[in-house]
């Protein structure tokens, strides 16, 4: 039974907080620790989807190498069943967009109807990664939340 | 009122009647009536009011090359953001 300075005690200050345990270690900046290949492994996975439904039996790529690069991959397997892939490398240069296809033995300037499409995918590339994998707005890079706990986990090579 | 023609038309227009006459002598009862058909003569020119003399006509390739330009234009600064961004995600 408590003894009456006890009681006075509990009524002035009141009832001791249990003991919390340590909270656990949240993770502000999750992809701090990803290698720019990872950062865009995950970037393609939304690159690749900005093209429609891929085809059965095939894998795309699309994203963004560095300042001046952008990359489509593409790999099937023929009707022999031989793989089969196309890699295409769109080059930004002082003068347009150089599209180099098998290995640059074919390359030509984008314009057009092309150039469009390829500013539409980049502009698209843009917005859905910076809000879907990096949780930022698209202009100004601000956060757009403050838990980004669907950022998915990449399978360290 | 009169009504100016726009400024970039051929049209000319002469003074209003009333304008030449002299109204410190007579009486406001002596003037001509006022008619609206002759407020002003506007004489439309032989060109369009939306011509202009000596200007070239812009070719379709120049207007697709602008067109081009303004797209690269977009992916160049597309391609600088996502590529400053990762490594700002990194260094952070």
């Amino acid at each position: 039974m408590p003894t009456l300075l006890q009681q006075a005690m509990t009524l002035l200050v009141g009832d001791q907080p249990k003991r919390l345990s340590s909270p656990q270690k949240t993770t502000t900046r999750p992809l701090k620790k990803l290698t720019d290949r990872q950062l865009i492994k995950l970037e393609s996975e939304i690159g690749r989807t900005l093209f429609g439904e891929i085809p059965t039996g095939r894998t795309r790529e699309f994203f963004c190498l560095d300042n001046d690069t952008w990359i489509w991959h593409e790999e099937w397997k023929d009707s022999n069943g031989k793989e089969k892939s196309q890699t295409v490398r769109y080059e930004i240069h002082p003068n347009g967009i150089l599209k180099v296809e098998d290995g640059g033995k074919n390359y030509n300037f984008l314009k057009g109807q092309e150039l469009m499409n390829l500013a539409l995918a980049t502009r698209m590339y843009r917005e859905r990664v910076m809000r879907e994998l990096y949780k930022r707005d698209p202009k100004t890079g601000a956060l757009l939340t403050t838990e980004p706990s669907t950022i998915p986990q990449v399978a360290h090579e | 009122m009169v009504i100016y023609p726009p400024n970039n038309s051929r049209a000319t227009f002469d003074k209003p009647k009333w304008a030449t006459q002299d109204t410190t002598k007579h009486q406001p009862a002596q003037f001509e009536a006022f008619d609206p058909a002759e407020a002003y003569i506007y004489h439309t020119g032989e060109m369009d009011n939306n011509t202009l003399e000596n200007t070239p006509e812009i070719s379709d390739s120049v207007i697709e090359a602008k067109v081009d330009n303004t797209q690269v234009k977009f992916i160049k600064a597309d391609t600088e953001f996502m590529y400053t961004w990762r490594g700002v995600v990194r260094s952070q």
